[in-house]
């Protein structure tokens, strides 16, 4: 499957806009069909994350802070310590998932030697010879 | 050499057993593997499926002569194996030579010549055959019918041989990994995959079987029909056997078929043999899809599909990658 169909459907499951075309062709084919199914199953498997930092790490995260920036009081309250946790977590994760991913054989080894059948050599019937 | 008797029958039989696996050497020609040449005597009875009834071989290098015999009572219901054996009943007698002319991977040359007696008859009935034998492959030399008259419910024997290569002890327990990869490309570069493991003992002949390819036919061609669809199955067998020198010989041997809905070409096929290095990837490619393959839509109306040019600018091919174990 060729780079323009991978973006094509990173691009689709990550709500981005996607050439319909190219999405039309990269499902034509099983192996974008599989990466369409194996982006969807990481995408919930991000969602279903329910990790969650301690009580401590808030106590700690929270001395830490206004140790550190006793005069912007307000600066992290915008964003809770327990959604800048779960981001990470899911930055590690998707990280995780990627890298599995990537390093799937999902091609096969480049060659250098070729042999090809002649159609003389293509004659035998199955069940007729092992 | 292994020896069979039917129990009732050996008291009408007489043992001069002698004989035979009598290996003569020729100067020189002995090469450092050897093939056993195996016979065995399939008795089909009038009601069931054929069984193995006996069995004899002999072990050869190239270059040697080596020979056997088989014996049976003319009802077929004994038969004595590996020896020169005299009936006191009416019997066919079959002494059988072999001389090993040639080995390859799948590729053993042979010199049969069969001598059969029969008491009924005088003389002795020569038959010479130059066999190219893939290994375990059996070769039928003769064929025996009693018409049905036995008591014991045989009704017919086939003699027939075979040839297996007796593995270098130094690599006889090696393992081989098989990465056989499917790919189909058509003419503007898309290309489908599929892809399988093996791994088995070197010098075992081992089969694989990829999933599918499947298309609808309106991705192939522009006027197809949406409700069609084309399979393409390719399977196979391959045998490594790691050789001296550390490189590997392989019998590569692969069937594909072309199913549009229920019909299909049937599996056509071909065999190689090559040599590669561990690890080194080889890519074998399939001949053009050709012929018609014609079958009856849903509706009750008939429909052709050209695979010439269906497939047009199509490769398929065989990507086949081979390791030692460790």
């Amino acid at each position: 499957m060729n780079d323009r169909y991978h973006e094509a459907l990173s691009s689709l499951i990550d709500g981005y806009p996607a050439d319909p075309g190219d999405v039309a062709e990269a499902l034509e084919l099983p192996d974008g069909r599989r990466l369409l199914v194996d982006c969807a199953a990481l995408r919930m498997a991000v969602g279903r994350d329910a990790a969650e930092p301690s009580a401590a790490f808030y106590a700690r995260m929270q001395s830490y802070l206004a140790a550190q920036a006793p005069h912007e009081p307000g600066r992290f309250r915008g964003i809770s310590v327990r959604v800048a946790a779960a981001s990470v977590a899911a930055a590690l994760l998707l990280g995780f998932g990627v890298d599995n991913w990537r390093h799937r054989p999902e091609a096969p080894p480049s060659t250098t030697r070729v042999l090809r059948f002649e159609i003389s050599e293509w004659t035998s019937a199955k069940g007729a010879v092992r | 050499m292994r020896r069979r008797f039917v129990a009732p029958v050996m008291l009408t039989m007489m043992s001069a057993l002698v004989l035979t696996g009598t290996v003569r050497s020729q100067p020189g020609a002995a090469g450092p593997r050897r093939i056993k040449m195996t016979l065995r005597a399939l008795a089909t009875p009038a009601n069931g499926p054929s069984f193995e009834h006996a069995s004899a071989d002999v072990a050869l290098g190239v270059g040697e002569t080596g020979a056997t015999s088989f014996s049976a009572a003319t009802d077929l219901c004994a038969i004595a194996a590996g020896a020169m054996a005299r009936m006191l009943a009416p019997h066919h007698a079959w002494t059988v030579r072999f001389t090993l002319v040639g080995v390859e991977i799948d590729k053993v040359t042979v010199d049969v010549v069969t001598e059969r007696r029969d008491e009924s008859s005088p003389g002795v009935k020569l038959d010479s055959r130059h066999l190219v034998l893939t290994e375990g492959a059996p070769h039928i030399l003769d064929f025996v019918d009693n018409g049905g008259s036995a008591s014991c419910g045989t009704r017919s024997i086939a003699l027939e041989v075979s040839a297996a290569l007796e593995e270098a002890p130094a690599f006889a327990g090696e393992m081989l990994s098989y990465d056989l990869w499917l790919t189909h490309r058509d003419a503007a570069g898309r290309e489908w995959t599929r892809h399988e493991g093996r791994s088995a003992r070197q010098g075992e002949l081992t089969d694989f079987r990829f999933q599918p390819l499947r298309w609808t036919l309106d991705a192939l061609i522009p006027a197809g029909d949406r409700d069609m669809t084309i399979d393409e199955l390719v399977s196979g067998s391959i045998r490594g056997r790691i050789r001296d020198d550390g490189r590997i010989d392989v019998s590569f041997q692969t069937f594909r078929a072309l199913a549009l809905n229920q019909a299909s070409t049937g599996e056509l096929g071909g065999r190689k043999i090559f040599v590669v290095r561990p690890a080194e990837p080889i890519r074998i490619e399939l001949p053009p899809a050709s012929g018609q393959i014609g079958t009856s839509r849903p509706t009750g109306t008939s429909a052709h599909v050209d695979l010439s040019e269906t497939f047009g600018g199509h490769t398929t091919a065989v990507v086949v990658k081979i390791d030692r174990l460790p």
